[in-house]
């Protein structure tokens, strides 16, 4: 065979490869459950926000606007975030026989991607909990798929709540 | 496509002949050639998925026109 690679040293031969992306088969919905966790978090903090009286100073209407942009662009942000991390879990991790297993996986997907929409078009505190909630479910059927249980444990933010974690 | 194949292996190709379920095959992706086996085989379609399962457990169907060759040898 050693003729093989004289020849290839003349004609080199074309790379191939064995996986159409970077095969690290590292999946995980941390960063999507912190993703909601952030949106809530937005949320409640635009609807704490409270002017000084109905015509606040010119100065003062700068600062909540201010404030309104910089909280509405993070929880844009995130809420996209969530919509790209279960995207890619639900499109490159998940196989037929996790299906097999939880049907309702479509549906959830399906359900989360809305709600995050909802979530993010509106300064809406129950929408962004119920995304939370969608998330952790998601998160919780992803580590039953490994065969792993899991548990909740405070999430130590703001929002309080709860972080799905594997046991 | 480990344990069959590993990183730096090189591999001759042959296409005068049809593969045939549990081949191994070069095929055109693109702008890359990837190397997979076959798993089943449809009119228009061969429907092939990599052998390291932790990695690549997907199945995809590809064309028979972009099937570059089946692999006859490893040196």
């Amino acid at each position: 065979m050693n003729v093989l690679r004289l020849i290839d040293r003349v004609f080199p031969p074309e790379m191939v490869f064995a996986h159409c992306d970077v095969p690290c088969g590292i999946y995980d919905p941390h960063l999507a459950q912190v993703a909601a966790h952030t949106v809530l978090r937005m949320t409640n903090m635009i609807d704490e926000l409270q002017a000084s009286s109905p015509e606040p100073p010119f100065e003062e209407r700068k600062r909540i606007i201010s404030q309104i942009s910089r909280l509405t662009k993070v929880k844009e942000e995130h809420a996209e975030l969530v919509k790209h991390e279960i995207r890619v879990i639900w499109g490159d991790y998940l196989k037929d026989e996790h299906l097999k297993q939880h049907k309702a996986i479509h549906q959830l997907v399906f359900k989360i991607m809305k709600q995050a929409s909802v979530a993010r078009q509106n300064v809406n505190i129950k929408a962004a909990n119920e995304l939370l909630t969608m998330v952790q479910q998601f998160a919780e059927i992803f580590w039953e798929t490994k065969g792993r249980k899991v548990q909740k444990v405070k999430s130590g933010y703001p929002t309080e709540g709860v972080i799905v974690l594997p046991k | 496509m480990e344990p069959v194949f590993y990183d730096g292996d090189h591999v001759l190709t042959f296409n005068w002949i049809k593969p045939q379920i549990g081949d191994v095959i070069v095929l055109q992706s693109g702008k890359i050639y990837k190397i997979k086996r076959v798993i089943k085989i449809s009119a228009n379609l061969i429907f092939v998925a990599g052998d390291n399962k932790k990695l690549s457990s997907k199945v995809r169907p590809v064309r028979k026109k972009d099937v570059i060759g089946r692999v006859i040898a490893e040196y």
